[in-house]
């Protein structure tokens, strides 16, 4: 019954007022996100980092949140009213979507998206609730040895079950990791790559890197094709799902919501593989499978449960590990070291407020969402077609001010300059960048578990494979390689991220 | 893979790597018990260079392919990066409003669809708001428009000094 008191605390912190005006800012700002051409909800969270400095912890991270899974919603509306996905993670959702709007039926594909994404929200919330805290105390038994171990399983997963070349992730990683190491070296005190300038003293500012490459980069990138967007469907009505609807939606609302959140929990699984997998798993077993790709509501049902319980899982591994699981996770422990709580299995116990509220604060955002998307409709259609021309200028002063307002420091904002053309030259080079801010995040941590699993074997390398438990990530570790560079599962996973 | 592409890109990667090892060759290696600054970034650096290696050795066998680059919006790299220098450098010269109404209006020109009668508007809308919302509410320690804007600044003899010649707009908003 822990878990009642535990979870009461949660929603005693969520529903307070104040946090209760941050989560919903949250979700509409991430519903806005989704909606806007060119705006992630990773480029939106570095541009807010900073602004939420000066918010509590628990306030700022519950507002981060809802930006991430209100991008979730937001993206599913663009993909089903315009056929472009705002997201990633609403790309196959579009397939069938757009094709019920072609054919009138944009309401019942817009409710279906909302309701399916609120029961995966809601089951994905409790199951966080359940699994994290015990999964907390088995780490807190961990060595360096296995953290170590743990955190290459981590990195190596994210790259595995990415799309994209696996050689050029793990370029990023690498690259990442080195980045991550730039500043005053934690036990010596050494100076590392800082060039003698005491503004890198500290590292390389999180924000600035993080906003020159996703924010910058991203800008650059999309000028390259710049398109304008038209609505066919100005007006949408009929929300209400017919009860036919309603009978077709639910096994597949259901099965998308169990893979989700199975998915959501690997490390660099979340959202948009959640979503690919229960699309083609539905379009299999489904009884209508013929009517996929013309409109069939199951191709909507499945994937926006499916990624909205992905994203919503994936908080596990950065709650109770401190791993970031993608980008927006590393984000967020970026923002959790600002704010100065140290990422790991501690925050369960050490901020039961911050870990029980931030859950709670879930159930709550998502509630918003249903409640805020479907009569909003109509503003959101308004939004989708504000011109990107307009839009980015706007994104870059934000950026501008938001890097120096870190540190109240014009460096960080040549150093955002800097990285925007890296993170354009490496999106030309075809390296995506997402993993470097994985590897950045955990480059200090990877190297001082090193160090103390080293010095506590007395520089015995073998620590880590004698150690059972280390021994066995690194054994799922390699055994994920060999599986995606396998030649008939590496074909059948391009043709999996092709689609 | 691509050919030129990624032979470049394999290139660019050796090239960071190399980077990071020589810069680490100053740092203290230790030893494998009591790693010093120097360990982790040295295994990085030459991870980095091997992977460079075998990016570049692949694409050497596969297919060459024309026009891999994609083309460059130069315009809008030049533009865009200008400007985000240009606030930097000029910020706390100009004041907050100044500098985010010059970075808006040259960014705007990126676009191929810019026009005067969009990105003149816009650039003062985002001017006043964001004064508004980072001075006013968040209290950023920035001047509403900076030294650079008195008339006594340029001159020889600046008797002015910079804090006087602020607007009374700025003094509400400035929160030292």
């Amino acid at each position: 019954m822990e878990l009642f008191t535990d979870l009461g605390l949660g929603f005693a912190t969520a529903l307070s007022p104040f946090n209760l005006m941050y989560c919903f800012i949250g979700v509409l700002l991430g519903t806005a996100v989704g909606v806007l051409p060119g705006l992630g909800p990773i480029a939106t969270i570095a541009m807010l980092l900073p602004i939420t400095f000066g918010l509590p912890p628990v306030s700022s991270l519950i507002m981060l949140a809802g930006i991430y899974y209100g991008a979730q919603y937001g993206g599913s509306t663009t993909a089903i009213l315009i056929n472009l996905p705002g997201e990633s993670s609403s790309v196959v959702t579009a397939i069938d979507g757009y094709q019920m709007a072609k054919k009138g039926r944009a309401g019942p594909a817009l409710a279906t998206a909302a309701l399916g994404s609120f029961f995966a929200g809601t089951v994905a919330t409790v199951l966080l609730a359940v699994a994290a805290p015990p999964l907390a105390d088995v780490a807190l038994r961990f060595g360096p040895a296995e953290y170590f171990s743990l955190m290459v399983l981590g990195l190596v997963a994210s790259v595995a079950l990415a799309s994209g070349s696996l050689l050029k992730a793990f370029t990023m990683i690498v690259l990442g990791l080195l980045l991550g190491l730039v500043g005053s070296d934690v036990e010596t005190g050494t100076q590392r790559f800082t060039f003698d300038m005491p503004e890198m003293a500290d590292g390389l500012n999180f924000v600035a890197l993080s906003m020159g490459v996703f924010g910058l980069g991203e800008i650059l990138r999309n000028l390259e094709h710049e398109h304008t967007r038209s609505v066919m469907v100005r007006h949408v009505s009929g929300l209400m799902l017919s009860k036919d609807d309603f009978k077709r939606i639910i096994g597949p609302v259901l099965r998308g919501t169990a893979l989700g959140s199975v998915l959501g929990i690997l490390p660099g699984g979340g959202a948009m593989l959640a979503s690919f997998a229960a699309y083609s798993m539905e379009k299999k077993i489904s009884p209508n499978g013929a009517e996929f790709g013309k409109g069939a509501i199951e191709g909507v049902a499945a994937p926006e449960s499916a990624n909205n319980a992905g994203a919503q899982t994936s908080f596990i591994p950065m709650l109770t590990l401190g791993i970031p699981s993608n980008p927006v996770m590393a984000l967020m422990i970026g923002a959790m070291i600002i704010q100065g709580i140290t990422p790991g299995p501690n925050v369960v116990t050490d901020e039961p407020e911050l870990f029980w509220g931030m859950i709670a604060s879930m159930w709550v955002g998502n509630l918003m969402l249903v409640l805020l998307n479907l009569p909003l409709i109509g503003l959101w259609i308004r939004m989708l077609t504000i011109p990107y021309h307009l839009l980015f200028p706007a994104i870059i002063a934000f950026c501008c001010i938001g890097a120096f307002s870190v540190n109240n420091s014009t460096f960080d904002v040549f150093m955002m300059a800097l990285f925007g053309l890296v993170g354009y030259a490496l999106i030309k080079l075809d390296f995506e960048p997402a993993p470097l801010l994985l590897g950045f995040v955990l480059g200090p941590m990877l190297e001082e578990n090193l160090r103390r699993a080293m010095l506590l074997s007395r520089g015995d390398a073998t620590v880590f494979v004698t150690q059972p438990l280390s021994l066995a990530l690194l054994i799922v570790s390699l055994t994920l390689l060999v599986i995606v560079v396998m030649p008939n599962i590496r074909a059948k996973r391009e043709e999996a991220f092709s689609e | 893979m691509q050919k030129p592409r990624d032979v470049f890109g394999g290139l660019i990667v050796m090239t960071i790597g190399t980077g990071f090892l020589v810069q680490s060759q100053s740092l203290d290696i230790g030893t494998a018990s009591r790693m010093g600054p120097g360990y982790f970034p040295i295994i990085l650096s030459v991870l980095m260079i091997l992977l460079g290696l075998v990016i570049a050795g692949l694409a050497l066998r596969g297919p060459t392919m024309e026009h891999s680059f994609g083309q460059v919006p130069w315009r809008g790299v030049l533009l865009l990066i200008g400007a985000v220098l240009f606030f930097g450098f000029a910020l706390r010269g100009l004041g907050l409003a100044p500098a985010v109404l010059v970075v808006v209006l040259v960014t705007a020109w990126s676009s191929r669809y810019a026009t005067l009668r969009s990105s003149l508007p816009l650039s003062i809308g985002l001017a006043v708001f964001c004064a508004f919302l980072f001075i006013r509410l968040l209290g950023l320690p920035l001047p509403l428009t900076g030294p650079w804007l008195s008339p006594g600044h340029w001159s020889p003899v600046a008797i002015a000094p910079a804090s006087s010649t602020m607007p009374p707009a700025a003094t509400s908003g400035e929160s030292r």
